[in-house]
């Protein structure tokens, strides 16, 4: 279908069906005359809401400037229906470019589901950190397709398979729900950065727990506009389910260091790039945390140890958002005294900062145009994207 | 009302253990000079707040609390309350999660415990009350609840201003008018919160949300608006945050950083509907009685003004373009806003103008970039070398919102 063919009228969600059968509950609707879906383990019980298409059609209808339409029974939970303007206030102010729209649709209060926390799972230093936190409250992890490494099929059920042998070991029940709204997302060019909170917080809203843990990426100090942050995933809220942006407060190597005194979490760490179901160990992600494994003298059996300070030249620096994980290195290396450690990685910085300012110093000189030619002759992926983090208008006037 | 002496009156005895805790002592409510003073020794200094006689408040610890938390965070000490002033059990739970906060920006402030009696605090009063200084953000936080907010909230110390006590006694005047004519109850709160924090080099950046919102927990009211200074995409360490001014609520008090995602020319806009909005507009740098028509923050008031085809009796009017040369921007929040009004600009037509503060713009990214690639260029002990030759304030501040480090 053409996302544009038919730009000014409503983002309609309809048909929003439940359906039972061995392999699961299917939670199925036509969002905006696609077919979405979410497959959940068929013994959990699931409203028959449209709060798990919010985000697919929100997104779609932002950009659009048009009315979300919820036809049907099924409702929105009133308390995040009454959110949702605030939630595209946000969107809004990262990104002018989407436009603050009306919502229609019947409003219920949602009902819990489960008694206890659901934690999202991706066996990567955030997420086992706020399990690791949290362990006292969290009865179950959740797995979603269509996050890293979207369209390998292996993948995800290795990825799944690994993070249930991890859940049981632990004594939580493992939740994999299986989806094609990345599908949805990618089909329509938005950016799955600006999306991702959002879909995690509609599937919170459909199972229902009494709090749904989503693990912060980057701290408090290092916030910038991200699909998952500390002010819109609470929003996501309903009267069931209290969701919870968690562990803003600890630096990565402070994670990495809490998880390493608990051999079975540390052993099962899935950080890479490069897949979801091993660590390749060579690339940045996988560096930067074999690092503070290495100045903590701890390995990891999930990951290959690496030889440093010499294998933290993989490291790439490459914006705003990778500069705070070098920072935060530098401190570990200096509470930890790893001089030589260090030392390169101020170097590392120093190289950035320098390559940077210079960047930084041309686009000045040289304007808006030079940046429109440099765009056209050297199109990146992100200039196809009908939306993304930041307003594709650039420019000052 | 009188305006309090500015500086701090050091205790003779501050007590045992000084060193070892940050102590607040001695809280005391009394009527003194037509109003009620609240006043304790905390780390041996007094600090007081001198309220109007017809604002509802008791003996309470929570209005110290702001400032001596940082006392205590930078020096990594407990920080203990005397057991005869209560604190809220809310507020005591939830100064962790504060001090979590601001520890995560700058790890040279400890997060310590917190000594206290604690009790369960009775329901709030029916009062909305509105963090007020006349400015844009404020103005415009008052205007979009102005069927809600019943109190306006001024709070000395905070507003820029180098007139002392008559620039404080100018500032309360004009607000006060402002707040019969709209029917609300000023409360104008008198301070020598200034130089207690000056004496201990604390920032008045990192302290200022948490001095507010502890002030207002103080009065009780069932809503303290906060207005935001920022938007939801320029974020930074400040210290009144949308993720931080919330946790100072209490089951009695809901606190609410107001007007996140609304940008200051959008902001300005909507004042424009009303002329007694903006004929109060108080937003000079230099003075917080009036506006002195020639800083910077006046002249991108003004000319705001200008391009949406409105006037404030309390602004000079921009008239003519050499007078953006007031506008040259001197950091990134300065560039943020000019970005904002040169799209105002191109919006109604005035090139000219946008064309100008364009270049302003950019003169800014290439001198800072240029800076920015020496700096890196000649590396950190150069930079060392320049910060010896040419001190700042804050190279010796002992509370900052990001570690020295960074700086």
């Amino acid at each position: 279908m053409n996302p544009a063919a038919d730009a000014s009228s409503s983002v309609v969600i309809e048909h929003v069906d439940l359906r039972h059968s061995k392999d699961g509950r299917t939670l199925s609707a036509l969002v905006d005359g696609e077919h979405v879906w979410f497959r959940f383990p068929a013994d959990l019980q699931i409203e028959p809401r449209a709060d798990v298409f919010l985000p697919a059609a929100l997104f779609e209808a932002m950009i659009r400037d048009a009315p979300i339409v919820v036809r049907g029974e099924a409702g929105i939970s009133a308390r995040l229906a009454a959110a949702l303007a605030s939630l595209q206030a946000i969107f809004h102010c990262w990104n002018t470019d989407l436009k603050v729209v009306p919502l229609e649709a019947m409003t219920v209060t949602a009902t819990r589901n489960l008694p206890g926390a659901i934690c999202c799972f991706s066996g990567g230093v955030d997420s086992t950190y706020s399990f690791a936190r949290h362990r006292d409250q969290i009865s179950h992890l959740l797995v979603v397709q269509g996050f890293d490494n979207w369209k390998s099929e292996r993948d995800w059920k290795q990825s799944a398979a690994e993070r249930g042998r991890l859940a049981e070991a632990q004594g939580v029940r493992l939740i994999a729900v299986e989806s094609n709204v990345r599908a949805f997302i990618e089909q329509r060019r938005i950016y799955w950065g600006l999306v991702l909170g959002s879909v995690l917080g509609g599937i919170g809203a459909a199972l229902a727990p009494a709090r749904f843990f989503i693990p912060a990426s980057w701290t408090w100090r290092d916030l910038h506009p991200y699909g998952s942050h500390p002010l819109t995933d609470p929003l996501w809220s309903t009267e069931a389910t209290e969701v919870v942006h968690d562990g803003a407060d600890t630096s990565r190597s402070r994670k990495i260091a809490f998880i390493a005194d608990q051999p079975s979490l540390l052993d099962q760490l899935q950080v890479c790039w490069n897949s979801t179901a091993h660590n390749c160990g060579k690339c940045p992600k996988c560096i930067r945390t074999s690092a503070v494994l290495h100045m903590l003298g701890r390995t990891s059996a999930n990951l290959p140890p690496g030889n440093f300070p010499n294998d933290l030249r993989r490291l790439a620096v490459d914006g705003t958002a990778t500069l705070p994980y070098v920072e935060d290195l530098i401190s570990y290396a200096t509470a930890c005294g790893a001089e030589d450690m260090k030392r390169k990685l101020i170097s590392i910085r120093r190289r950035y900062r320098v390559r940077s300012a210079f960047d930084e110093f041309a686009k000045a000189l040289l304007g808006d145009s030079a940046r429109r030619i440099k765009q056209r002759v050297m199109r990146r992926e992100w200039q196809t994207y009908r939306a993304a983090l930041h307003s594709s208008r650039t420019g000052i006037a | 009302m009188e305006a309090p002496d500015d500086s701090t009156d050091t205790m003779c005895d501050a007590g045992p253990g000084v060193r070892d805790a940050v102590y607040i002592r001695d809280v005391r409510l009394v009527a003194r000079d037509g109003c009620f003073e609240l006043s304790a020794s905390v780390d041996g200094d007094m600090l007081r707040f001198r309220f109007p006689r017809d604002a509802s408040l008791e003996a309470r610890a929570e209005a110290f609390v702001g400032p001596a938390l940082f006392e205590a965070m930078v020096r990594n000490v407990p920080l203990v309350i005397d057991d005869r002033a209560p604190l809220s059990r809310a507020l005591h739970t939830r100064l962790n999660d504060i001090q979590r906060m601001f520890a995560t920006w700058n790890g040279e402030l400890a997060v310590v415990p917190i000594e206290a009696r604690q009790f369960d605090e009775p329901p709030g009063t029916d009062e909305v009350l509105a963090a007020f200084s006349g400015g844009v953000d404020s103005t415009y936080t008052y205007a979009a609840h102005r069927d809600q907010v019943t109190q306006l909230l001024l709070i000395e110390g905070f507003a820029a201003g180098r007139g002392g006590a008559r620039d404080w006694e100018g500032n309360v005047a004009a607000r006060t008018r402002f707040a019969r004519a709209e029917g609300r109850q000023l409360i104008a709160v008198g301070s020598n919160i200034r130089g207690w924090l000056a004496k201990r080099e604390l920032s008045l950046l990192l302290t200022h949300g948490a001095i507010m919102c502890s002030i207002a927990a103080t009065l009780y009211p069932s809503r303290f608006l906060v207005p935001a200074s920022f938007t939801a995409d320029e974020l930074a360490p400040w210290g009144s945050h949308p993720l931080v001014d919330p946790l100072w609520s209490t089951p009695a008090t809901e606190v609410i950083h107001h007007g996140l995602t609304e940008a200051r020319v959008e902001k300005t806009r909507v004042l424009c509907a009303d002329q007694r909005l903006l004929d109060q507009l108080q937003v000079c740098w230099f003075a917080g009685s009036m506006n002195c028509g020639e800083c910077g923050k006046c002249m991108r008031t003004a000319l705001t003004l200008h391009l949406l085809g409105a006037r404030s009796a309390n602004l000079k009017p921009y008239t003519h373009r050499s007078q953006l040369a007031l506008l040259q921007p001197t950091d990134l929040a300065h560039v943020h806003l000019l970005i904002e009004i040169a799209r105002l600009a191109t919006e109604v037509r005035r090139h000219d103008i946008a064309d100008t503060l364009r270049a302003y713009v950019r003169r800014f990214r290439v001198l800072q970039a240029s800076g920015d690639l020496l700096r890196e260029l000649a590396g950190a002990r150069a930079l060392r070398l320049w910060h010896r030759a040419r001190p700042h304030a804050w190279h010796k501040a002992r509370g900052l919102l990001r570690p020295r480090t960074d700086l």
